[in-house]
């Protein structure tokens, strides 16, 4: 670095005013070689070109200094530096055989370790940590809020709805946790009128939008979290009890603890324009490990539920539960009593009811090989997607949070599509696809 | 081999966390 400060003051003006750029920013190396970079010809800077100048000639033989001492001895795996890991041509080939920068929804397996111990250790840490861009958990977040705020809360814990209910009934029926913990602190009386429960809706709404624009992202995040929680515990305390919600709910909390405002929000925004709010430097980063963890907790979630109602059918029905007559009678039931004509028509065609039966216990029982084999995911969350829409249609079941994990899992999972490119054929210009239609 | 005590205590906190929500889960599962 001395040197070619000493180059540069013996060198001409356009030398010169390089030299302060290099005195301004030669402590931040990625501005640095960026500004370098921006005067470079183009080509691989092997070779001096015939037109050039003193100034481009320096910032050249600059750029392959810097570059030279950038560049590891070796492509180490979890250098930031190195993106081998967003790479999955170059996974294969990773010379030091560090796992922990898998793609996310790589095989759960271990890798070789010293011991049995660290092996595994390291094939938990490989799964649940790999490090990934927080832009997928920042989309993920506007995704789920984004649906919570506008949709689910006003449609499925809406104010109306839980005043009635304080209204209307002067004890619990069948308190959930949250709420016996709550009335154990401050008396039903105090906490559970109407007015507590406006300004409590009211507050997770707008945490909900403080969180979907990401400002004071997890704050934000803990508070509609807590305000959910609040909401559908005091719904389902009055006897009528459902689970639609549950894995949402939890999914909402999850996302208080992984970096979900660290990209695609406000927060990130102020940062970059140097108003951060927090002076953590760890937020500063674009990538993480603690991003995917969130989704493949989801995942896991999912499996064990989606596992949980198929083996108790199989268990409690056997394979009886599949002879239709079980399907067609519980449609029946749902239908007339919510009125959907789909579900009415559904209980009326036994060889449907048969197969869709068949395809109800062969999707909830095995959806778990989404988990093993990940390079089937896509076709369980596009057929769970599909399978929610179906229970909605003819039975009523509104599984909507359900639909929005599968969705949220869908996209974001696994973000090799981000990386797709239109095939070249396809995307040339309509004059080279002209050159190439052969002269009448 | 990265040592496994590189593993933060983020990581190890969020690993319990998760373990825990697996295992409520799970022990209904298993005692059905």
């Amino acid at each position: 670095m001395w040197s070619m400060y000493k180059d540069a003051r013996s060198a001409g003006p356009i030398e010169a005013r390089q030299t302060r750029l290099i005195g301004v920013t030669s402590s931040g190396s990625t501005e640095f070689l960026t500004a370098f970079q921006i005067g470079l010809p183009r080509g691989n800077g092997s070779r001096a070109l015939p037109q050039e100048d003193v100034g481009r000639r320096f910032l050249r033989r600059a750029t392959a200094i810097c570059q030279a001492q950038r560049r590891p001895a070796r492509a180490v795996c979890g250098d930031p530096r190195d993106e081998h890991h967003l790479r999955p041509d170059r996974q294969r080939n990773c010379p030091s055989k560090q796992s922990g920068t898998d793609l996310p929804g790589r095989y759960f397996t271990p890798q070789l370790g010293h011991t049995p111990v660290e092996s595994w250790l390291e094939a938990w840490r490989s799964y649940w940590f790999p490090r990934a861009g927080t832009r997928v958990l920042g989309m993920t977040r506007v995704l789920v809020i984004g649906v919570h705020l506008l949709w689910f809360l006003p449609a499925f814990a809406s104010l109306p709805e839980q005043i009635n209910l304080l209204e209307r009934n002067q004890e619990f029926i069948d308190p959930q946790l949250l709420i016996m913990a709550i009335t154990a602190i401050v008396p039903r009386e105090v906490f559970f009128t109407p007015d507590v429960f406006r300004a409590l809706w009211l507050a997770t709404m707008i945490a909900g939008a403080l969180a979907l624009f990401g400002f004071f992202t997890r704050t934000s995040l803990l508070m509609l979290a807590l305000g959910t929680w609040s909401l559908i515990a005091h719904k389902y305390s009055y006897g009528d009890q459902h689970h639609p919600e549950a894995l949402f709910a939890i999914f909402l909390l999850v996302l208080v603890f992984a970096p979900s405002g660290q990209s695609v929000s406000l927060d990130a925004f102020m940062r970059r324009r140097g108003h951060a709010i927090s002076n953590n430097a760890a937020k500063e980063e674009s990538e993480s490990n603690m991003v995917m963890w969130p989704l493949k907790l989801a995942h896991v979630l999912l499996a064990m539920t989606y596992f949980s109602t198929g083996a108790t059918k199989l268990l409690s029905g056997g394979l009886q539960w599949m002879n239709g007559y079980t399907l067609q009678s519980y449609t029946f039931q749902d239908a007339m009593t919510r009125g959907l004509p789909v579900g009415i028509w559904l209980s009326q065609h036994y060889a449907l009811a048969v197969a869709l039966s068949v395809f109800t216990i062969l999707f909830e029982t095995f959806f778990f090989v989404s988990l093993l084999v990940p390079r089937t995911a896509p076709l369980f969350f596009i057929t769970g997607v599909f399978f929610h829409l179906g229970l909605f249609a003819t039975g009523g079941h509104p599984f909507f949070p359900h639909i929005v994990l599968l969705m949220a899992l869908m996209f974001f999972l696994d973000t090799s599509w981000l990386r797709y490119r239109i095939p070249r054929m396809v995307r040339a210009p309509a004059p080279v696809l002209a050159r190439k239609v052969p002269a009448q | 081999m990265r040592p496994i005590r590189d593993a933060s205590l983020n990581q190890v906190l969020i690993s319990l966390f998760i373990l825990s929500i697996i295992g409520l889960h799970a022990v209904p599962l298993v005692a059905a």
